[in-house]
């Protein structure tokens, strides 16, 4: 390969390209919903922007000054899980026969990971979350209902220092 | 065939059917030690559990993700899902993820549609021929659709498959079968001549003696998986540092450590990286311990 030559100049980086236009599709679309918490992408932005030596994200493992931006970016993640799956699957009665046994399971670690993190209860997070993100959704309450029984199982397993893969 | 396949940069895809086998890991220090070298690398991630957007601190929710590349209906180009590297040091620049996501999940219910297995070849072969010098692919540890399209992305002659693995029992076990199974189904995946790089052994303890002993073994072990030629064991180990894995927890360049603390890493990254370079070696030199 010529660019292994020491000789040749070395190319510019690459840069990151432009979003294509969104096609038109009959099919539904399957793009995760992460839209909804404008302020987690913009700090992600100003953090690149500024030069920053690290993200929220990592500053917030290092420096607990910076956990509400950590605490917007998680709980945006966990809503565009949320809705991804609600997305998918419509019906939460649907969900708990058919799904309940795989989404829990990403959305439970971020939050456990999170209440890890910060130092919070897991049930405090969850319920920031759902008052981000659902109010006004008349499935709310199954969602709480599901997520703080299915964290409070698995912060046992946490409290033990013991793996559960599910 | 792809139509640029004379021109676009090679393809390398780190396999190991098991997992904390140091895919992740290597994939992450090889693209930094190119990167070093001032070469453009893409690192394209299709292991739902996602970790190397965040090993390179480099996620972005205002972009697309793998998941949406890969979808069967409605696939969106892959350079929708491409983000920037976050790290604080001037090559990060020369480095871009495609960042995965957990709804790569989903693409595992889409296995009956036409074309399945190629479904990421297509949108590899969509990229610009010169944009990357390098693009290397993280799997998740299976032998499921994702490593089959993986694999089925390597139809280039430079294209190669690397085995990472850690000197222990499981692990060499993933390896060895990652192994048999490219060596008996690449054919099926249409890339008949697809070749092996080599094996990576990494986070060697050379304290122990179990890790010695099977580091001595594997060459032996590999040698008589590939029908034809040995897959060949690189002799280039990358020592167990403690310190090193905070690597992963805080996202951090392995470089912003102090040479204590990752002495040997570097030096045996770099050396496998001149083997990348040079797309693997033609037959194994010497065994991993100098034995």
């Amino acid at each position: 390969m010529a660019r292994d030559n020491m000789n040749v100049p070395a190319p510019p980086p690459p840069q990151i390209p432009p979003m294509s236009e969104p096609t038109d599709s009959a099919e539904p679309p399957t793009v995760e919903v992460r839209t909804e918490e404008p302020q987690a992408s913009e700090q992600l932005k100003r953090d690149k922007k500024s030069g920053s030596s690290s993200s929220a994200r990592t500053r917030a493992r290092t420096n607990g000054q910076t956990s509400e931006n950590a605490a917007k970016n998680t709980a945006a993640e966990i809503i565009g899980m949320l809705d991804s799956v609600r997305a998918h699957h419509g019906h939460p009665q649907l969900e708990r026969s058919s799904v309940s046994h795989r989404w829990p399971v990403w959305v439970i670690e971020t939050i456990g990971k999170k209440s890890q993190v910060e130092k919070r209860p897991a049930a405090d997070i969850i319920a920031e979350t759902f008052k981000r993100g659902l109010a006004g959704d008349p499935y709310a309450e199954y969602y709480y209902g599901e997520a703080c029984e299915r964290v409070n199982a698995r912060e046992n397993d946490w409290g033990s220092g013991e793996e559960n893969d599910d | 065939m792809s139509s640029n396949l004379f021109v676009r940069p090679p393809r390398d895809a780190f396999l190991n059917g098991k997992g904390g086998s140091g895919k992740t890991f290597g994939v992450v220090q090889i693209a930094h030690a190119l990167a070093r070298r001032n070469k453009r690398v893409l690192v394209v991630e299709v292991d739902p559990q996602d970790d190397t957007a965040d090993r390179f601190d480099a996620g972005d929710p205002t972009r697309l993700t793998m998941a949406e590349v890969l979808d069967h209906h409605n696939p969106r180009p892959i350079t929708d899902a491409i983000t920037a590297c976050g790290w604080d040091v001037p090559e990060a620049s020369y480095i871009h993820v495609a960042q995965g996501g957990y709804m790569l999940e989903d693409r595992l219910h889409e296995t009956d549609k036409a074309g399945a297995q190629f479904r990421l070849r297509r949108a590899l072969d969509a990229l610009p021929a010169d944009m990357y010098d390098h693009v290397l692919l993280n799997a998740d540890p299976s032998l499921g659709h994702l490593v089959q399209n993986c694999i089925a992305a390597l139809d280039g002659e430079e294209d190669r498959v690397w085995i990472t693995v850690i000197p222990e029992r499981n692990e060499i076990k993933g390896g060895l079968r990652m192994a048999t199974f490219v060596s008996n189904f690449r054919q099926h995946l249409m890339v008949p001549n697809l070749k092996f790089g080599g094996v990576i052994i990494n986070k060697a303890d050379i304290r122990l003696k179990l890790h010695n002993r099977y580091i001595e073994e594997m060459p032996i072990s590999f040698k008589a998986i590939d029908q034809g030629a040995p897959v060949p064991v690189l002799p280039h180990v990358i020592p167990f540092r403690a310190r090193l894995a905070e690597t992963q927890s805080e996202s951090l360049p392995i470089t912003s450590f102090r040479p204590s603390e990752r002495e040997g890493v570097i030096e045996s990254i770099d050396a496998l990286t001149d083997v990348v370079i040079s797309r693997g070696m033609e037959e194994q030199e010497e065994s991993p311990n100098g034995a």
